[in-house]
């Protein structure tokens, strides 16, 4: 190993708290070598704390700032990220936070913060391409049945048995009013997509759910409609296909 | 020298008139109000998204101004390889928004594939003038262009260290034919914790390889009765900063300046006007009382 890799590797341990040895590789001077790698322990905290309290803001609000700033700490130290760029550091978070509130009665706030994640991902994706609708009413019917559709980039599919989206609304802004919300008042089938620079929140019924998750999970488009009608017999799944091709979720398809 | 001839600086693009750093927080009222600013200087990861708001507003911003983007997380000092991901996303936007200037840090912050997301201090050895040459000369042989490297605040040296800071920088431009961004502050901050002379640093710095100014605020802490002053980018520069930066202008008068304030993000008028109180000052080369 290189000696700056050696130097490095000596200021990363600083970094996680053990300055045991540091005087032999760091200028005293008037602070302790101690004092001084906590400064920099200090900024690596208040930098990722505070991109996360801005990509989470409801998880903040409902968690508080004190478990916040603890969960953060916790969290970069668990999963720590190997990408330069920040914004890409938020991304194990709900499962972490799922893991520490595993059995509590706040396991709820994880699905909130996967709701957060999807709009901070459809927020950054890359725009959806046009259809190619002559080509799509140029297929024969029985081609329909096995073609698979593609989603744009932007789409995030966020399920939960809790009423996150209601819960996210509620706690998105720091000075938010204060509301009562039930959290066995039912769950959320949540469809995020971002129009233009707008992200939009579509809840699914559950019809359109099954249609949804058959989709996202690779099925072909007649499976899907067979997922969709076992749940609602009555439904038609070509107005649906068709919402999601005019709002641009859906982008493109494919023939086996 | 590789690569690059002694003409890395495309700043002959960007005007004398102060630029500000570009926050999301301003892209709306920037694009509304447009005010009278010399330049724009992004942060390149911020505008990674390939689709949605920050990129729009970019796209847009870059019809009213000059742009620069100004990298916080490519770790050029770092011991690990460099970043492929990271590097193909600068080079993504480079060539889509075509900035003045491309610069990055004299710093780590990737440790054995860990990020930390803070510009770490270099030790000023042989060894790693020898590192960040060949890592430049990558960086921009992959870029095409010349980049800008900025000296960072630091609030620790190391024993290993074997020449000053200012002979590190000159020595780094100079072999791997990259710019110099000189943060004013940094060198403040530096010489206040370290105890180096500003005024030697500002000579040693070769006039062809200069490309930019940075200033900004700083904050002064106390650790047991002792100071230490830490680059925290809040407020107005200081009256000690300004005066330093006077002698920075007299050795490289055609360099441009930028304002970055990211602790307490003021609105946009405090920003351009700070902006403008800079430009005062170095067309009159007095430090305003405040």
């Amino acid at each position: 190993m290189s000696r700056l890799a050696e130097l490095q590797r000596a200021f990363a341990r600083g970094l996680a708290g053990d300055a045991t040895g540091a005087d032999d590789w760091v200028s005293g001077g008037a602070f302790t070598p101690a004092t001084r790698l906590q400064i920099y322990r200090n900024n690596v905290d208040a930098i990722f704390t505070q991109y996360l309290q801005a990509a989470f803001p409801a998880v903040e609000r409902l968690v508080g700032p004190d478990y916040f700033n603890g969960l953060a700490r916790a969290y970069r130290e668990a999963c720590p990220t190997s990408s330069g760029n920040l914004h890409d550091g938020g991304g194990g978070l709900p499962n972490f936070l799922a893991s520490q509130l595993e059995g509590s009665p706040h396991r709820y706030i994880s699905d909130v913060a996967r709701l957060e994640w999807a709009y901070q991902e459809a927020l950054a994706a890359a725009d959806a391409v046009a259809f190619d609708v002559p080509a799509f009413l140029a297929l024969a019917p029985e081609q329909h049945e096995t073609l698979r559709l593609t989603w744009a980039p932007s789409v995030r599919h966020v399920r939960s048995p809790y009423p996150i989206n209601a819960l996210w609304e509620a706690n998105r802004t720091p000075d938010a009013e204060q509301t009562h919300i039930r959290l066995d008042a039912g769950g959320d089938s949540l469809l995020i997509h971002r129009v233009g620079q707008q992200v939009i929140v579509r809840t699914l019924d559950p019809a359109s759910d099954a249609f949804v998750s058959a989709l996202i999970g690779g099925a072909s488009l007649g499976e899907a409609i067979a997922a969709l009608e076992a749940i609602d017999p009555n439904r038609d799944a070509s107005a649906l296909l068709f919402e999601f091709i005019q709002s641009a979720r859906i982008d493109g398809f494919q023939l086996p | 020298m590789r690569g690059f001839s002694a003409q890395p600086l495309a700043a002959q693009a960007l005007p004398l008139k102060t630029g500000i750093g570009l926050r999301a927080i301003h892209h709306d009222d920037l694009i509304e109000s447009r005010p009278p600013i010399g330049w724009l200087e992004a942060h390149s990861e911020n505008y990674f998204p390939e689709g949605g708001p920050q990129p729009a507003a970019l796209e847009r911003l870059r019809a009213d101004y000059p742009i620069a983007f100004h990298g916080v997380g490519l770790s050029l000092g770092s011991a690990d390889p460099l970043h492929e991901h990271h590097l193909q996303q600068l080079e993504r936007i480079v060539r889509r928004f075509e900035p003045s200037i491309v610069s990055e840090h004299l710093s780590f912050g990737a440790v054995a594939g860990v990020h930390y997301h803070d510009l770490l201090p270099l030790p000023y050895t042989r060894e790693c003038v020898d590192h960040l040459v060949a890592r430049i000369s990558a960086v921009q042989d992959r870029l095409g262009r010349p980049i800008l490297v900025e000296n960072a605040s630091c609030y620790l040296r190391y024993r290993a260290d074997e020449m000053s800071e200012a002979e590190f920088v000159r020595e780094v431009a100079q072999r791997a034919g990259c710019g110099v961004l000189l943060d004013i502050n940094n060198i403040y901050v530096n010489a206040r914790n370290h105890g180096l002379d500003p005024n030697e640093y500002l000579e040693a710095m070769p006039v062809d390889r200069v490309g930019e100014f940075h200033l900004a605020g700083h904050t002064i802490n106390v650790h047991d009765g002792q100071e230490i002053l830490i680059d925290t980018h809040i407020g107005p520069p200081c009256a000690a900063v300004m005066s330093l930066y006077l002698k920075a202008v007299q050795r490289f008068p055609s360099v441009p300046t930028l304002f970055e304030w990211d602790t307490d993000v003021p609105p946009l008028p405090t920003l351009v006007a700070e902006a403008q109180r800079i430009d005062r000052v170095r067309e009159t080369g007095h430090v305003e009382a405040r």
